[in-house]
Parts: structure tokens; C-alpha cells; sequence
């Protein structure tokens, strides 16, 4: 028995390797059609496969979404340092501008006027609620005394009334101490601008002849008889025309074209002797 | 029964193998029907693991559409070879287990290439091939390790359906 099955089995093994060897032959080179079983076999797998891949590329969205993630959270991290360093630069880009703005319309007034100014920043204001006064970084070391007129091309801001040698101080024609000399712009009648109003920041125009006529809307502006400020700065505008004791007297009220509150630059005027 | 069952795990593993993306560490896709070859080898009696090696190497050389018969009879030939020294060895160990197959896979691999190239098949015998043919050795022997235990519980319950079948009729 195991003869006979020894006998066929070396037979059928060798025509099994020959047929193997002539089916690899003739398929090793690439063959521009398949055969039917070929062909077959692959539309029987091609459900699985359909099946599988749809599965794979479930799992495969999956890991490529969980890498998105982090990926994401990074990136995340890595976009909110970038806006706050953005974000401080637009800040300081910004305030560049505006000091820019600032400088440009000093450089024109300066030109308009013909006035020798010194550009101070405002590093300070008054401590005290009852006075109003402002610190700037100049000072005597930039030829800054007390006595000088202190404006902004909006108008009058006041007069440094000390200084250091890096520093001055800045009283400001709305402080009570302040009186400033100035005309009614459309009449050329004479008024003393003076400060006062109590935790107001509108000042006082009071008229020096009996015959000065002020009305609402008329803007005042520096008289120049003084020797603090150049003539024709603007101070501010009347927005009321009140009646003094026994209406034999009025005095107007104005409201400073300079914004108190916003002040960052100034100018100092420099006596042109001097300069 | 038992050869439909067989038949099934043939074409989902072909289906697997051929929708499975590489695998990035060894730039290689599992040679899944090898190692079900090889694990079959190791539980089956000889001329079972034989018949499902060649079955199952031929359906993927249909698949490939070149060098039919390769595949077959490198797998059949892995099938005789894998069921010879597993006989000899104990086969529930872990890392024999992993050797086995991780050794059959490289072998049969490199016997797929060498067969090829006796064809005209001219692909180089360099660094990435061998690197390939080692990760996908490797890939199997990790897989087969575990799948040998799920895959003998099949074969035995594909058997005793099987012998049911045939003798309820």
C-alpha cells in the first residue's frame, strides 16, 4: 500500500512543481489582461476588501483626528503666544503713531507760529484734588525756568511754574492760582482768562472796560500783552454769558479747547532771546 | 464545513491584507495568509496545513496576478517545513511561538523573493527589502502570538461542526 501510494505520490509531486513552474513562468512578466478566475476571485474579495478598507479608514480618520487634536493644541498654544506678541506690538505700533500724529501737528503749529517749542512728555500729575498742575520730563537741564508758557496746537495749557533739572511743573490756566490775559478774538476787547472753577475744568473771562461785549461762541484767545504766552493762542470757547452783582458786571464762561485729561505731550514755548 | 470556514479566514485575511495601510516603523503590510499558514502548521496535521497553504497561497497569487504559483508553493513549502520543527518543539511557549513564525515569515518571505527573481523579478536585495521582509517577520511573529490560541479554538470548533455535519447528514 505505501509502495503503491510512494509510487504515484513522487509522480504527482513532480507534476505539481512542473505545473507551477510553467504557470509562474508564464505570468512572470506583466500581463495586460487577467484571466477569468483571476477576475473572479477578485470580485468575490472585493466586498471584504470594501468592507475592510471602509473599517480602516474609519479607524485610520480616527488616529488622523486624534493627531489633529494635538496637533491642533500645539498649534494652539504656539497662535496664542503669537497674538499676544502681535498684540503688543499693534499696542506699541499704535502709540507710535499717535506720538507720530502728535509730533507732525507740533512740527506744523511750530512752523504756523514761528514759536521756538520744546516737546515735553507728561510724566505726572498733581497729587492734591485742589490743584491742577502737571509734571513734564523736561527741565532746567533743557533750558526749562518757571515763567515759560506751556500749550498744545489745540491751545493753552498754562506755565511751568518750577522746574527741576529733568522735571517741571506745569500749572494749568484752570487752577485757581492762574490768570492769563487774553481777547475776545472777534472784538479784540480785552478779558483776564482766570481759573477757579472749583473741580470744574472750564475757566473764568472776566472783562477789563465796561464796554467789552463777550456772547456765546466767541473764542478767546491770548492777548500777548503778557510775557508768558505769544499772542493769539487759542484759550477756549464762551459757552455762557453770566451776569456779575447788581448787573453791573458778567462774566463768561469758557471751555478750554486743550482736553486736561488727555494731555501725554506738550510744548514749551522757549523764550526766542534765549534760544 | 470545515473548508468554507477555512475559506472565510483565507478571504478576510487576504481582505485585510490588501486594505491594511503599511505600517509606518517597518514600511511593510502584514503577510497575514504566511502566518495563518505557519499557525496552521503548528496545530494541524500535516496534509490539512498543506491543503490550506496552497489554497490559500494560490488565491493570493490569483490575487497578485504574477508568478501564479509562487505564493502556493512557497507556502506550501513553508507549511511542510513549519510542521517539521514545530513537531519538535513546544509549541504553547510564547517565545517559541514568536520565534517560529517571525523565522517563517523572513523565510518565506525570502523564498517568495528568491523564487521571483528566478523569473525575472528584479527587485533589489537592498537595505528597505530586507528591512521589509524583517518588519513583516516580526509584525506576524507579534500577531501570531497571540492569534494562536483564538485561531486552534476555531479550527477545533470548524472540526467538530464539521464531523457533526457530516454525520447527522
Amino acid at each position: 500500500m505505501l509502495d503503491r501510494l510512494l509510487r504515484w505520490k513522487i509522480p504527482l509531486i513532480i507534476v505539481l512543481v512542473l505545473i507551477l513552474v510553467g504557470t509562474i513562468h508564464n505570468t512572470s512578466v506583466p500581463r495586460p489582461d487577467i484571466s477569468r478566475l483571476e477576475g473572479l476571485w477578485r470580485d468575490v474579495l472585493s466586498p471584504f476588501q470594501w468592507l475592510f478598507s471602509r473599517i480602516a479608514g474609519f479607524f485610520q480618520n480616527q488616529f488622523a483626528e486624534i493627531n489633529r487634536w494635538r496637533g491642533l493644541k500645539a498649534r494652539n498654544d504656539e497662535l496664542e503666544a503669537r497674538v499676544a506678541q502681535l498684540e503688543e506690538e499693534v499696542l506699541r505700533l499704535r502709540n507710535y503713531r499717535r506720538e507720530n500724529e502728535w509730533l507732525r501737528e507740533a512740527l506744523d503749529f511750530r512752523e504756523e507760529g514761528n514759536h521756538d517749542l520744546l516737546v515735553a512728555e507728561v510724566i505726572g500729575r498733581s497729587p492734591s484734588n485742589w490743584e491742577s498742575t502737571i509734571i513734564v520730563n523736561k527741565g532746567q537741564a533743557h533750558g526749562v525756568t518757571s515763567g515759560m508758557a506751556v500749550v498744545t496746537q489745540a491751545g493753552v495749557v498754562g506755565t511751568i511754574i518750577n522746574s527741576s533739572r529733568h522735571t517741571s511743573t506745569v500749572l494749568l490756566i484752570v487752577d485757581a492760582q492762574s490768570a492769563t490775559g487774553g481777547l475776545v478774538q472777534s472784538t479784540g476787547d480785552l478779558v483776564l482768562v482766570e481759573g477757579g472753577q472749583m473741580g470744574q475744568r472750564t475757566l473764568l473771562a472776566k472783562p477789563l472796560s465796561r464796554d467789552t461785549v463777550v456772547e456765546v461762541g466767541d473764542v478767546i484767545v491770548t492777548s500777548g500783552l503778557s510775557r508768558i504766552y505769544p499772542k493769539n493762542l487759542p484759550i477756549g470757547e464762551v459757552v455762557a454769558v453770566e451776569p456779575r452783582q447788581y448787573d453791573l458786571s458778567f462774566a463768561a464762561i469758557v471751555e478750554p479747547f486743550v482736553d486736561f485729561t488727555r494731555l501725554e505731550y506738550v510744548l514749551i514755548v522757549m523764550p526766542q532771546e534765549e534760544s | 464545513m470545515k473548508y468554507a470556514g477555512y475559506g472565510l479566514i483565507i478571504i478576510l485575511a487576504l481582505a485585510l491584507q490588501t486594505t491594511l495601510p503599511k505600517l509606518a516603523f517597518v514600511g511593510a503590510q502584514p503577510e497575514f495568509v504566511l502566518l495563518l499558514t505557519l499557525i496552521f502548521a503548528m496545530f494541524e496535521e500535516l496534509r490539512g496545513a498543506k491543503g490550506f497553504a496552497f489554497a490559500g497561497g494560490l488565491l493570493q497569487d490569483l490575487l497578485v496576478g504574477r508568478f501564479i504559483g509562487l505564493y502556493a508553493g512557497t507556502y506550501l513549502l513553508m507549511a511542510v517545513l513549519m510542521s517539521f520543527v514545530t513537531q519538535r518543539l513546544y509549541k504553547e511557549n510564547f517565545l517559541v511561538r514568536f520565534f517560529a513564525i517571525f523565522l517563517g515569515t523572513v523565510l518565506g518571505q525570502v523564498l517568495y523573493l528568491f523564487g521571483a527573481a528566478s523569473f525575472g523579478f528584479s527587485g533589489a536585495w537592498s537595505w528597505p527589502t530586507w528591512s521589509a521582509v524583517l518588519g513583516t517577520g516580526l509584525v506576524n511573529g507579534l500577531v501570531g502570538m497571540f492569534l494562536y490560541r483564538p485561531l486552534a479554538a476555531v479550527n477545533r470548533r470548524l472540526i467538530y461542526l464539521h464531523e457533526l455535519l457530516k454525520r447527522t447528514g
